[in-house]
């Protein structure tokens, strides 16, 4: 990454206010996400991989601008998303889509796929219809579907057909970053390695960058360049995914990829299972987040006080007390 | 090994498929409610306001009267029959109107109060409770007292009584829609609200909007019905079928056709209108859809 | 395997009829489950996979699906010609299941030992007290801490983690002799997956139950199973250990679902692909199921149903493929 990077993410961080107790009295904050940091360049796939409550739909949803953040900055192409206006605007949401995971609910039933895959060309520019057209039986084209798919409606399609419709859809704006949420969990498995194949292409083709969000690490390791293990809204482990995949640093990615299965009987695994579950994040644990279910715990400090993101040589970064120096 | 024997395959039967369309309820509701309230001048056998005093109380043919008057007149000798003919004319305005003004304001209410929340969605909210802890013959007979009876206060008293069904029901849905993919996707494209709103939530709450719509028409008659049958609905001499039923309240004991078949009729329509809107729902609900 | 298998299935077809027409989501299978061993049963949605396990304990849905023909022996009792009380006492007592989404399977109106001990009393009725006490040695079993104060909470009061191995318990409390597992995990994050397959293999070294497990994971089938039966629109294509299938698949279809999984521990290069779309279950294909997607159909395979055969010589592997009868 010697140019600079598409999008820049810095102390990330969005709390949402909680009323709790019978009558609303208690105000509690929730850290969705806090102090999140990391950028990612032209053409790269940065993976945001974690659990469930480990923040990653928040941080799609601040980096996509449906949420604004409480404090922190997202830039894209150097500007600040959050403070766009007018054409400026327009322009972020043309160069910035997303694919979601479930391919039933995302595309709106009562439309036609034409109008569907067109709306972020006629929302964000001025074109005209033979010029909209043209555009969309390109897009079609490149995912891999008929010309004549586009006077069809949503339901006359199967569940990886509709994820080329929407992938179609992310790319007719020619954007230069797409969020992928979970975008292969929805289909089945014969069909997940046609639509993996389809977004290499893509990139390669369009010189995309990728965020994916995904649970499927082995999917992860396939796609990503970079991956960030997300805990209980902070990231505690960032770096080359293969490195990090290789030589796991933090005991929660140790732990995550030792439970996720290979699809493979011979590959004898050191299993680590973990106790317990992810904590509520209205009640989140003293010190380091992980410590009530880390299996490396060195006790008193990781249940006082928080580890800082330890930046270690290329491009690594841990967020551990095993690696104070 | 046992080999269960091969039953042949349940073709669904032809009453099956006969019950899939609801015949008889559309079939009673163009007889007793549709055709009627659009040609009764020229079907009905007699003129529903001209009293005939040598006719007065025949009873219905069959019961001692004749073809002439095939389900008896009232007590001034007018023709039942052509009396409900002529009056479905009038229940078919109100209901129609009524519900066209409840799912106008109840929709528009709903959908924003559910797409921006905030205090304007509490404001609905609070709106719809009281609407229907009031109940809507307080309002009849306050808006009587105020305007007078009139066609337009029954119209006003019905969509009054309706808008907070719909209001209630299409904001829960738009709701679930607002966070559906979809709309994020269209935020992410970079749609405006009014786009969202319009090209994605409202054509997805259209068919509830038609099936709530279809089944309030059995609410919106007996509303109508119950407001003339107490006098405070579209005024004498009108003949809406509450106030026919109302007519024969005093002879219910002797001369009991008077009461009977306006009630039958309110009855058939209801029923059916209420058939027809299962049906619909059935049909156009997809998360009620089975194989 | 000298002993008689604890679970046979043989030619079992189910019909399904809809307005549309009927079809056939379980279509002659042939399958045994040996006492203590861990079966996995492979398919993508469509495939009919659970229609086999619903078949199997016989709730299928009403009037839209029979149950055509076959025989499912268990013990080498006929379960398909039992009446309706009777395969009410098998079900619970002798087949146990476990339902995709653990979380939702429990009534949040009753607690935990009201629950356990509901299964408990179907099947072998008793004083409340020790059914109480047979509930609490349930959750112990299941690793449930402090089971005497847990036996009285209600589900929302337990985690997540927590409420899974309270479904557990309910499963093995009338000691079942085998468990049907439909997708239990597909609802849950990787380390919950985890902990809740450690908890099945754990259950089955102690009480010595068979296991039904039903999946699309291959990841899942790799580490959990001892045999695997993999399906392909209400057909299986192909039976056999999981070493072998895992390490020589024989049905195209199997070979290329593997190879279409990325592989944890990295790869370069594309991923392999299976043309197509997955055929809808109401689909007629007259041949091999899966021909019109498979790379090395021929006409005959388009037109004729291959047949079973053994893969190997040892006779614990078979395939439905003409190119494994032509070997």
């Amino acid at each position: 990454m010697s140019d600079t990077p598409i999008l820049e993410v810095e102390n990330l961080s969005k709390h949402f206010d909680v009323r709790t107790g019978l009558f609303g009295r208690e105000k509690r904050t929730v850290k969705a996400v806090s102090g999140l940091n990391f950028e990612i360049g032209a053409g790269e796939t940065l993976a945001l991989v974690g659990e469930s409550g480990c923040g990653k739909t928040t941080t799609t949803r601040l980096l996509l601008r449906l949420q604004d953040p409480t404090y922190g900055s997202v830039r894209f192409q150097g500007q600040d998303i959050h403070q766009l206006k007018g054409a400026d605007l327009r322009t972020f949401r043309s160069r910035v889509q997303a694919v979601f995971q479930d391919p039933w609910s995302s595309i709106n039933p009562r439309v036609r796929i034409r109008d569907f895959v067109a709306e972020p060309l006629i929302v964000n520019e001025k074109l005209t219809s033979a010029e909209v057209d043209k555009r969309v039986l390109g897009a079609l084209d490149a995912v891999g579907l008929r010309p004549a798919d586009a006077n069809k409606y949503p339901h006359e399609f199967s569940g990886g057909q509709r994820q080329r419709i929407a992938i179609a859809s992310a790319i007719v704006t020619h954007p230069r970053l797409i969020i992928l949420d979970e975008p292969v969990s929805g289909l089945d498995v014969s069909i997940r390695s046609q639509i993996i194949n389809l977004f290499k292409d893509l990139q390669a083709e369009y010189g995309l960058s990728y965020i994916l969000v995904a649970h499927d690490l082995a999917t992860t390791r396939y796609l990503s360049d970079r991956v960030a293990v997300m805990y209980l809204g902070s990231i505690v482990e960032y770096g080359a995914t293969d490195d990090v995949f290789d030589s796991p640093a933090h005991p929660y990615t140790e732990a995550l990829l030792s439970a996720a299965l290979s699809a493979d009987p011979q590959a004898k695994r050191n299993e680590i299972v973990l106790t317990g579950e992810v904590p509520s994040p209205l009640n989140p644990p003293t010190g380091c987040a992980f410590h009530p279910r880390c299996h490396r715990s060195l006790g008193e400090v990781c249940q006082q006080r928080a580890p800082a993101l330890n930046i270690r040589d290329q491009g690594r970064a841990v967020s551990c007390h095993l690696f104070d120096d | 090994m046992v080999d269960i024997p091969i039953k042949p395959l349940t073709q669904p039967s032809l009453w099956r498929r006969a019950r899939e369309f609801p015949l008889i309820p559309v079939a009673v509701l163009l007889i007793v409610f549709i055709i009627p309230a659009f040609f009764a001048e020229y079907i009905a056998p007699h003129d529903p306001y001209v009293p005939n005093l040598r006719a007065r109380l025949q009873p219905p043919v069959f019961f001692g009267g004749t073809w002439e008057f095939a389900l008896g007149t009232d007590r001034l000798g007018r023709d039942i029959l052509s009396r409900i003919l002529h009056g479905a004319w009038y229940v078919l305005a109100v209901s129609m109107i009524g519900i066209a003004v409840g799912v106008v304001v109840g929709t528009t209410l709903g959908l924003v109060a559910g797409y921006v929340r905030g205090w304007f969605d509490g404001l609905v909210m609070r709106l719809v409770d009281i609407s229907l802890a009031l109940p809507a013959m307080l309002l009849a007979l306050a808006l009587a007292a105020a305007l007078g009876a009139s066609f337009l206060s029954v119209v006003v008293v019905v969509g009054f009584a309706l808008w907070a069904y719909f209001a209630r029901q299409v904001r829960a849905e738009v709701l679930l829609l607002r966070n559906s993919d979809f709309v994020a996707r269209s935020l992410v494209a970079g749609s405006s609200h009014t786009r969202i709103l319009f090209r994605h939530i409202l054509p997805n709450v259209t068919n509830t909007i038609v099936v709530l719509a279809t089944l309030q028409v059995g609410i919106a008659i007996m509303l109508d019905a119950s407001l003339s049958f107490l006098g405070i609905g579209i005024p004498r001499p009108t003949p809406t079928w509450g106030l026919l039923v109302s007519d024969g309240r005093d002879f219910i004991a002797t001369d009991w056709w008077i009461s009977f078949f306006p009630g039958l009729a309110i009855l058939l329509t209801v029923l059916s209108a209420n058939m027809l809107g299962d049906w619909l729902r059935d049909r156009l609900d997809p998360r009620q859809r089975q194989i | 395997m000298a002993q008689p298998p604890l679970l046979e299935v043989k030619d079992l077809k189910v019909e399904i009829s809809t307005k549309a027409g009927s079809f056939f989501p379980v279509n002659g299978h042939n399958f045994t489950v040996n006492a203590g061993e861990t079966l996995g049963i492979v398919g993508e949605s469509g495939s009919g996979k659970s229609m086999t396990a619903m078949s199997l304990v016989r709730l299928l849905p009403k009037h839209a699906a029979h149950i055509r023909s076959g025989s499912v022996r268990l013990n080498g009792r006929e379960l398909l010609t039992l009446t309706e009380p009777e395969m009410r006492r098998v079900r619970g007592s002798e087949i146990a299941m476990i339902l995709q989404d653990p979380q939702t399977s429990l009534n949040p109106s009753f607690t935990v030992g009201e629950q356990i001990s509901e299964a408990l009393r179907l099947h072998s009725p008793g004083p409340r007290r020790t059914l109480r006490e047979r509930a609490i040695d349930a959750l112990r079993k299941v690793k449930v801490a402090a089971p005497e104060h847990r036996v009285d909470a209600y589900p929302s009061e337990l985690s997540g983690g927590m409420r899974q191995r309270v479904v557990g318990a309910i499963a093995i409390s009338c000691q079942p002799k085998i468990i049907i597992a439909d997708e239990p995990t597909t609802s849950l994050d990787v380390t919950v997956q985890a902990q809740y397959l450690r908890l099945l293999r754990e259950l089955q070294e102690e009480t010595g139950t068979a296991i039904l497990f039903i999946t699309h994971d291959f990841g899942i089938v790799a580490n959990l199973c001892h045999r695997i039966v993999v399906m392909y629109l209400g057909r299986i294509v192909e039976s056999g250990p999981v070493d072998k299938i895992f390490a020589r698949p024989a049905h195209p279809y199997t070979e290329a679902l593997i190879d279409a999984v990325p592989k944890l521990h990295g790869q370069d290069g594309r991923l392999r692909t299976i043309p197509g779309q997955p055929p809808a279950p109401t689909d007629q294909i007259q041949g091999c199921p899966f021909a019109p997607r498979c790379e090395y159909a021929e006409t005959r395979c388009l037109s004729d149903l291959p047949p079973t055969v053994q893969v190997d010589g040892q006779g614990d592997h078979s395939a439905s493929c003409w190119r494994v009868v032509d070997q």
